[in-house]
């Protein structure tokens, strides 16, 4: 504890005194290495109290008196938190320092509305409606203008139409939620007819350019997986979120290069009875995130990054269903070898409440920038945070 | 551009005969096309709207297909409920009823997810397939009071107590008028009307002691409104007229025209008193239909490019896969994603859903297992540009002739353009 503590606060001296950890960082990055960045998406709004709660709070405890779990069920992570029971397969990682919990994160001023506030999420802007663009695509298309050579694959894996979060890529998305999905059917001879069938551009921007380029994207990204085995790798659970984890782990298997992923678990708008389906679905996160962060750290190759958020956090008291209603600031996770680990974004204050929900302290995109700067290399020129510090939850490199 | 709904005065050939039967129906064979442009638009145009005679296997074999539709409903098999309705839009003598049904399948959007009960979303379906052409307000109240529907928006209890906003808002939010042309009040309002419309064992019943009798005020209408003088309420805003030809003109052009066609469409929708088939009758026959700017470029739902394929080629297909390839194409039949309905255009298409129309493509070329080879053959000489024309409307020639004719048939509908319609 005391060690790392002494790390994080004089990084400087910690260099000269050649601490091992330190020193894989300590060279320059290699610019050919590939990087991932894992998005998961907690829809619904995640009570983020009930991932990673106070200890011994007399006032959560007068607040939340169906909800609160006892103490002793509690799993402490340092003296003032404690992360919820189905969460403790997650403890080894927090305690290795490959975990970084970011406390009061969110956005103001607030919006309760689930669409609102995933927008919000997805595009990085507050103050206006934005459908098109959202921060990753805008961040890939400012960082491609400087380094030509730019490549990343983006992978949607998650339900529904493509994530604005992924808006204005110069990259193709590739879409699946099984590797059988890329699957073109018959011989070469019949992939050839395919593939020569969408080569050129008859008018740009139709309907047929259209269908040209995702078929051409998707033959490329079928050839990709073609020779990777269609067995998920072991560890992962056949539930929805393992299954996306799952996936990923083949994906950053076969392709090589850059890589970014959108997944997502639903489910967490939990108006009603929350411990019959919250503690289901942290068990399931905690299941798939360890699974997929121990098959990234044997890899062997590239380096990868796990970003869990959700639009907002719940109500600090619980309603009369015994359930919690939209409330403002949550709680995000990042994982991976590079976070500096541990918790930040102040603590949870349960006596500065902002009507009744937890205050943001932390400005989400703050968090995206440390996830930009350590994934490409640069914060976004784009994203311009309210309020709130860099917090540097990636290590210096 | 002035007055596009002005009966089209251009030729009526083998293009225009096409791109007829694509849109208001599924594509046909090549002697079909053939037979239509020798016809001559009035006539053609009589036959698609249903005022031919059907002959008497074609409509048996048809009419097979739909009884099969309430067996495998009763039984609870999803797949095979999707299958069935998608052979008979193959086995079809009068598609636009199918397309129509499609239409009305996506705008009054009921998912089974929600519903859960086969019968009575194929109860549904039989409501949007034999009143889908005639007055829009007929379908309306009928689709109003439908149990699937009920179902879905929870409308199954809905009392003055505790009066039911989310069926009000769908009526107008989605089956009426669109967003911005109404009020939140008018939503409170209304759903005082609906109060009394209740679910009793699998069917509609109006409780009289649930309803609110008190005076309201929607739209500008007062009085002791009921729920049908809500939904007359609704389509005597001039907005209703508009708000439904935007959303025709979306499904039977690919796209929204200009906005001085779509009051044009909605005066039409008008005089007709929105009576369906009277205003296709105009709709197809018009100088907007037939316009340069509506040919081809629409990309079909993964519905319309299965049954397309295959009454083209006049080809069969095992109902459960076909089923199981819409499905990986994206689209469910009675089960869209959610109030709003399904994908359009471009949204239908991203790598995985491609890859599945590729693989349907391949595995009907193939004639894999399960699967039925194609019924009739072209004459020895196959001709292959009358295959090009009715699969992809133009002429492309394969780099060699294949051996079966469905191989070739499958190099056709490899191009892009096979996607469009």
């Amino acid at each position: 504890m005391k060690r790392r503590q002494f790390l994080k606060t004089s990084s400087a001296s910690a260099l000269t005194l050649g601490f091992s950890p330190l020193l894989r960082f300590a060279h320059s990055p290699d610019s050919k290495k590939e990087r991932r960045l894992i998005l998961v998406e907690l829809t619904g709004g995640n009570d983020a109290l009930n991932m990673v709660t106070p200890r011994h709070s007399k006032s959560l405890r007068l607040l939340r008196p169906t909800l609160l779990r006892s103490e002793d069920q509690l799993i402490p992570i340092s003296e003032k938190y404690a992360l919820h029971p189905n969460l403790a397969g997650m403890l080894p990682i927090f305690k290795s320092g490959q975990m970084s919990i970011i406390n009061n994160v969110g956005y103001l001023p607030t919006n309760r509305s689930h669409f609102r506030s995933l927008d919000i999420w997805h595009s990085g802007i507050t103050d206006k409606v934005e459908t098109q663009r959202g921060w990753v695509g805008r961040a890939l298309k400012e960082q491609q203008k400087v380094d030509k050579k730019l490549d990343v694959s983006l992978f949607h894996l998650a339900d529904g139409p493509l994530p604005l979060c992924f808006g204005g890529s110069p990259f193709p998305i590739t879409t699946l939620k099984t590797l059988d999905d890329l699957r073109f059917g018959g011989g070469s001879e019949v992939q050839e007819i395919i593939r020569k069938a969408s080569e050129g551009e008859k008018r740009k921007g139709s309907d047929a350019d259209f269908l040209k380029k995702t078929t051409r994207s998707a033959l490329e990204a079928a050839k990709k997986i073609g020779a990777t085995s269609r067995k998920t790798p072991d560890g992962f659970s056949k539930d929805h979120f393992g299954r996306q984890m799952g996936l990923v782990a083949s994906l950053a298997q076969a392709f090589r290069g850059n890589q970014i992923f959108f997944t997502h678990l639903t489910g967490f708008d939990t108006h009603a009875v929350q411990n019959e389906s919250q503690p289901v679905l942290l068990a399931s996160l905690s299941r798939g995130l360890v699974a997929l962060q121990k098959f990234l750290g044997n890899l062997g190759f590239g380096e990868s990054t796990i970003l869990v958020y959700s639009e907002f956090g719940r109500r600090v008291k619980e309603n009369a269903s015994r359930g919690t209603d939209h409330g403002a600031a949550g709680t995000a996770l990042l994982l991976g070898d590079q976070v500096r680990g541990g918790l930040f974004g102040g603590d949870i204050d349960l006596g500065n409440l902002l009507a009744g929900d937890l205050r943001p302290n932390v400005d989400f995109r703050t968090v995206y920038q440390d996830v930009l700067s350590g994934v490409l290399g640069r914060e976004s020129k784009s994203l311009k945070p309210d309020f709130g510090q860099m917090l540097r939850l990636i290590r210096p490199k | 551009m002035r007055d596009m709904m002005r009966p089209y005065t251009g030729t009526f050939g083998m293009k225009e005969a096409r791109h007829l039967l694509c849109r208001a129906g599924f594509g046909a064979t090549y002697s079909e096309v053939t037979a239509h442009a020798k016809l001559g638009l009035r006539d053609s145009l009589a036959l698609v709207l249903g005022s031919g005679v059907i002959e008497d296997s074609r409509y048996r074999n048809w009419q097979h297909k739909r009884a099969m539709s309430a067996r495998v409903a009763i039984r609870g098999e999803i797949e095979a409920l999707q299958g069935a309705w998608l052979l008979s839009a193959v086995a079809s003598p009068f598609p636009l009823q199918e397309k129509m049904a499609l239409f009305w399948h996506d705008h009054f959007a009921t998912a089974n997810a929600k519903v859960d009960d086969l019968v009575a979303m194929n109860n549904q379906m039989s409501l949007f397939l034999h009143k889908g052409l005639g007055r829009f307000r007929e379908l309306l109240g009928a689709v109003a009071k439908d149990p699937a529907m009920l179902v879905f928006l929870d409308g199954s209890k809905n009392s003055k107590e505790n009066p039911n906003e989310n069926f009000a808002r769908e009526v107008m939010e989605l089956f009426t008028l669109g967003i911005g042309h109404y009020q939140e009040r008018d939503i409170k309002e209304a759903a005082r009307a609906f109060t009394g419309w209740q679910l009793a064992s699998g069917q509609f019943r109006f409780v009289k002691n649930a309803h609110d009798s008190g005076s309201k005020s929607v739209l500008g209408s007062k009085g002791n409104l009921g729920g049908d003088d809500v939904l007359d309420v609704c389509l005597s805003q001039k907005h209703n007229a508009e708000f439904l030809a935007a959303k025709l003109c979306r499904f039977y052009l690919g796209k929204v025209p200009p906005r001085q066609q779509i009051i044009e469409v909605a005066e039409a929708l008008r005089q007709e008193k929105l009576h369906m088939r009277k205003f296709l009758a105009r709709f197809f026959a018009s100088e907007l239909f037939f316009d340069s700017a509506y040919r081809i470029g629409r990309i079909k739902s993964p519905v319309e490019f299965v049954v397309s394929a295959l009454r083209s080629l006049d080809a069969k297909f095992s109902a459960t896969q076909l089923a199981k390839r819409c499905r990986a194409m994206g689209q469910e039949l009675f089960n869209p994603p959610g109030v709003a309905g399904w994908p359009e255009g471009r949204d239908w298409i991203n790598s995985a859903t491609i890859a599945a129309r590729y693989r349907f493509v391949t595995d009907l070329a193939k004639g894999k297992d399960g699967i039925l080879k194609v019924r009739s053959k072209l004459p020895e000489r196959t001709q292959l540009d009358e295959l090009s024309f009715v699969l992809l409307g133009m002429k492309v020639k394969p780099p060699r002739r294949f051996d079966a004719l469905i191989e070739n048939a499958g190099f056709f509908l490899a191009q892009p353009e096979a996607q469009l319609g």
